[in-house]
């Protein structure tokens, strides 16, 4: 595959990819100039103050009673897209749907314990522990295989 | 739905030939040549009864494991006996007959609730070797 790389000073950066056909390597390249155009989320911490939050640092989003939250390390931020957004726009960043109501971020994750309810318990790095619920173990594992096959 | 029935109705069909099998190379083993036709159904029965039983597992999320395996074991010996119970008002029943039913029940049970549970141990031991992959790599 032929790389040419242009300088401009003035314009701003974009990529352009001329294919015959999308090949797996391809699709990774976009799916790197796709991800890192997601570094920031904006929400709303406790006092209603608007806050810039950047993804790596969210551990899971959690929804509850229509509303949607991000929790952080020792933080949690209203955000306005619903789960099925997140999980959308954040697939490439390590984020996935675990079950009904939380989307969590692999890289926070410490381990995976079972349930003898034919569940899996996510511990997250800051010891939280959320369910992968048996609905959702499957495309979970999918995800992990997706994910070491593409980094 | 349509999965899950799938998925139900191939449990049923691989946990039955494999008890048949080991029944029939038992019996062989015990010098029996034949077995009566009754022993199939009922086995298919028992194994149907089984498989459903433990299926049914999402029943039970908020109780703990220990409660959710003595409720599926005890209604399920209890589906047992009712069926045999009711044969036994038509067919002449041994004297061990109750005692062979509960051995022949229980033991394929836990083997198989024990290969049923040990799948979710599996899982989670490959989920943990992925997690750590991709974490050491990023």
């Amino acid at each position: 595959m032929k790389l040419s790389l242009f300088k401009h000073k003035e314009k701003e950066d974009y990529i352009e990819i001329h294919y015959k056909h999308m090949t797996p390597q391809l699709e990774k390249i976009v799916e790197v100039a796709n991800a890192d155009c997601i570094e920031n989320l904006y929400g709303r911490d406790e006092y209603d103050r608007q806050v810039v939050i950047e993804v790596r640092d969210i551990y899971y989003f959690e929804a509850v009673d229509k509303k949607c939250f991000a929790y952080t390390k020792s933080a949690v931020y209203q955000v306005q897209e619903t789960l099925l957004q997140l999980a959308d726009k954040l697939y490439s960043l390590g984020f996935v749907r675990i079950n009904k109501g939380n989307v969590v971020n692999i890289y926070t994750i410490e381990a995976v314990k079972p349930a003898l309810n034919m569940r899996l318990i996510a511990v997250l790095k800051n010891e939280e522990q959320l369910i992968i619920n048996r609905s959702y173990k499957k495309a979970f594992q999918e995800y992990l295989e997706e994910r070491r096959n593409i980094i | 739905m349509k999965g899950k029935l799938k998925e139900i109705l191939l449990s049923i069909c691989v946990s039955y030939t494999i008890l048949n099998v080991s029944n029939s190379a038992v019996s062989l083993m015990n010098g029996y040549e034949f077995t009566p036709n009754s022993n199939s159904l009922n086995m298919i029965l028992w194994t149907s009864i089984a498989v459903l039983t433990l299926y049914a597992h999402h029943l039970f999320d908020k109780v703990s494991p220990l409660v959710m395996i003595i409720c599926q074991y005890v209604f399920a010996m209890s589906c047992v006996l009712l069926i045999v119970y009711v044969q036994s008002l038509t067919e002449e029943m041994h004297p061990n007959g109750y005692r062979d039913v509960f051995l022949s029940f229980t033991i394929p049970f836990i083997i198989g609730g024990f290969i049923y549970y040990y799948q979710v141990y599996k899982h989670a031991k490959k989920d943990n070797a992925l997690l750590k992959e991709i974490q050491s790599k990023s």
